[in-house]
């Protein structure tokens, strides 16, 4: 038990890397996945290019949702450096291969968010004549928000989970030192007990990060209805 | 460097097998997952607390830690305590483990989404309960929920690649083998990639195929 305790501050430090690799890909992620999204969704009146551009994106999803995010590490950790003399570094591997892979599950909830704001608000933006940014601004980012926050979340802490991932390229995370402990103390399970544990609380708040979010977008947008109203 | 993909040729073999043992730990636990979350649901559903409080926390837990942890136990820790275990049945044990915590909601999703008026219709024709469950109520729930089940099949495939950290040789596995004995490892991975993306689209497309016959049968009962 002892052995155990020695270890808690390089635990504590792994545990901190891989919050940090869960925030850079879950924003690597979003970014990814809201830009592509608000391309992808069909509308009757758009930039004649989103048609062209749907096309990419849907194989884009296509190949991101087949690749297991482990294969995209491997590929790019061992895969790039070995082909070209530009070799990527261990985190940028993982994030870059997770915002890939979350980003193609965010185009879709993005998009069931977009296409589920009712059509005549979408005409009407075009007959104020509002340009596809200013409308997709003030009149279709907050119902999509509100609609596509929970699946979001949802894809957040799959994100957080496959960081785990990174510990096969030997990134230097949680899921790597619970490994190296186990082995310097055989105490197996009260390390993975503490390492699930671990997991699970990350979890947890980011399940509540969102929830805030999604009070604060749905709060704000019975704000605007209640101005519509009165007005 | 260049691109040299003629050195996977001697390997065709062991990317026939590889992609077996991938098919294999993937289908293997989803299947099982598919049947355990069908046991399970009831007690997801239960009106006795015990039943759904233990239900609720098993998903709770396996949906928040990785599935990478669920193998390790598996692997590591359950020898421990007397079960000892090869690779391929671990990485099958902590997929279908993994699988059902998504499938006993998902299955749930689809019974909640059933409008309460067919239970009402039910009782009015005087359907006994069997041909209310049956008849109505699961046939809707799956049509509800086919797609969904479709994704787990489809992160199941995924989710068999970790196995390679245990030292299974599926195909990624196979793909990390020849990299390191190679160092071609960028045609190696971008090859497995390729398989993978091509398993999943034809997965991806029998199911939807599968998904119209299904809805049709619905249809036509209704």
């Amino acid at each position: 038990m002892n052995g155990i305790v020695d270890f808690s501050g390089l635990f504590f430090t792994a545990v901190l890397y891989t919050i940090a690799l869960s925030v850079m890909s879950i924003i690597g992620g979003t970014v990814l996945g809201v830009t592509l999204g608000f391309i992808y969704a069909k509308r009757v009146e758009e930039p004649i290019w989103f048609k062209p551009a749907r096309v990419v994106i849907n194989i884009y999803i296509r190949i991101f949702r087949s690749i297991p995010p482990l294969v995209l590490m491997f590929l790019l950790y061992f895969g790039v450096s070995a082909a070209i003399s530009v070799s990527i570094g261990l985190t940028s591997a993982v994030v870059i291969s997770l915002s890939l892979f979350i980003g193609a599950y965010q185009v879709e909830n993005i998009r069931a968010g977009i296409e589920s704001v009712p059509r005549g608000q979408g005409e009407a933006a075009s007959a104020l004549g509002l340009g596809i940014i200013s409308r997709m601004w003030h009149v279709e980012a907050r119902p999509t928000f509100a609609v596509a926050m929970p699946s979001m979340v949802g894809q957040w802490v799959v994100t957080v989970k496959d960081t785990s991932l990174a510990s096969g390229i030997g990134v230097v995370e949680a899921t790597t030192i619970a490994l190296t402990v186990r082995q310097a103390t055989g105490e197996t399970w009260l390390v993975f007990l503490v390492l699930g544990v671990t997991y699970f609380l990350i979890n947890r708040g980011v399940a509540l990060i969102g929830k805030i979010i999604e009070q604060k977008i749905s709060r704000s947008s019975s704000e605007v209805t209640e101005v519509v109203a009165s007005a | 460097m260049s691109l040299d993909f003629s050195v996977l040729i001697p390997y065709g073999k062991d990317f026939i097998e590889a992609l077996g043992l991938t098919l294999f730990l993937s289908l293997s636990g989803f299947v099982i997952s598919a049947v355990l979350a069908a046991v399970l649901l009831p007690a997801r559903m239960s009106k006795i607390g015990v039943l759904r409080w233990g239900t609720w926390l098993y998903v709770e837990v396996l949906r928040n830690v990785p599935i990478l942890l669920v193998l390790y136990v598996v692997f590591f820790a359950l020898p421990q305590i007397g079960i000892k275990t090869e690779s391929w049945v671990a990485a099958i044990v902590a997929l279908s483990f993994n699988s059902t915590a998504y499938l006993v909601e998902i299955y749930r999703g689809g019974l909640n989404a059933i409008p309460h008026g067919r239970y009402e219709a039910a009782s009015a024709l005087s359907l006994s309960n069997f041909t209310l469950w049956t008849k109505i109520l699961l046939p809707e729930a799956l049509r509800t929920a086919f797609p969904a089940i479709g994704n787990q099949l489809v992160a199941c495939v995924l989710g068999s690649s970790l196995a390679v950290l245990i030292g299974a040789s599926e195909l990624t596995g196979l793909g990390y083998k020849i990299g390191s004995t190679t160092f071609r490892y960028f045609e190696a991975f971008t090859t497995v990639a390729i398989i993978y993306i091509i398993l999943v689209q034809l997965i991806t497309f029998g199911w939807d195929k599968l998904g119209k016959r299904v809805i049709k049968q619905n249809a036509q009962v209704v």
